[in-house]
């Protein structure tokens, strides 16, 4: 009768749905664990200590999805993307992000420096140049490394992975004519 | 192939329908399963039918 008999194919229409649900449950996931963060280290000062559970799991999402999106070309793909459509490539966006981030961090310690442990405008400089230049010298080349040579690394993995898929088969052109 | 007789390379032919050079990479090896849109995109581009571009015989 084939009442019980296996359909080769799966209902698209459903299965995409699914998928943006499952994107949407993720972004649900992430809104709930940075309110969390917010009201435990904020509000009822749990310290870092306390954020831990949510950290791991803003952590742990955000490397999976840098492994999965690798191991599937799909970094090179959004790459490819965003180069051809913006007037800044994506390497120059992660430089200016690397830098300001480092900037901004620098000024953000040094003026908490200046006005929670100074006595006096003097000492408010003084503390304000010792800490932001230190914290520059620190996080300026981890946001760099991180975000300028680790998108690099991804870039690389992402490529490798594409021209893997696309030399199996014969029509794989290598973005030359033929 | 429709694209290398319109001169494109997949580059070109991605640039115009909207997608990555992977992703025309792909669908010319049969590793993915474009949508009709996408479909559609690629015949508008290679002014070619669907039927030229994608129809398989039944097996």
């Amino acid at each position: 009768m084939g009442l019980f008999k296996k359909q080769n194919h799966e209902d698209e229409r459903i299965t995409n749905i699914k998928n943006k649900i499952y994107a949407e449950i993720y972004i649900l996931v992430i809104v709930i664990s940075i309110i969390s963060i917010v009201m435990k280290y904020f509000i009822y000062d749990f310290g870092i200590e306390g954020t831990v559970t949510e950290l791991i799991i803003l952590i742990l999402g955000t490397v999976y999805y840098m492994f999965r999106s690798t191991r599937l070309g799909v970094v090179s793909a959004e790459i490819e993307m965003h180069d051809r459509k913006s007037k800044w490539s994506q390497q120059k966006k992660n430089l200016f992000y690397g830098v300001s981030l480092g900037i901004g961090i620098a000024l953000f310690f040094g003026i908490n420096s200046a006005v929670q442990y100074a006595e006096g405008v003097r000492q408010s400089i003084n503390y304000f140049l010792v800490t932001a230049l230190g914290s520059l010298m620190i996080y300026l080349p981890f946001f760099l490394i991180i975000l300028v040579v680790g998108n690099d690394v991804l870039k690389k993995k992402s490529d490798k992975a594409v021209n893997q898929m696309l030399e199996d088969g014969e029509s794989g052109d290598n973005n030359e004519k033929y | 192939m429709a694209r290398v007789e319109h001169d494109l390379s997949q580059a070109e032919l991605a640039d115009q329908v909207g997608v990555s050079r992977q992703t025309i990479g792909l669908i010319e090896l049969g590793k993915y399963n474009p949508t009709l849109n996408l479909c559609l995109a690629i015949c508008h581009s290679l002014d070619r039918t669907l039927d030229e571009l994608f129809w398989e015989k039944p097996e």
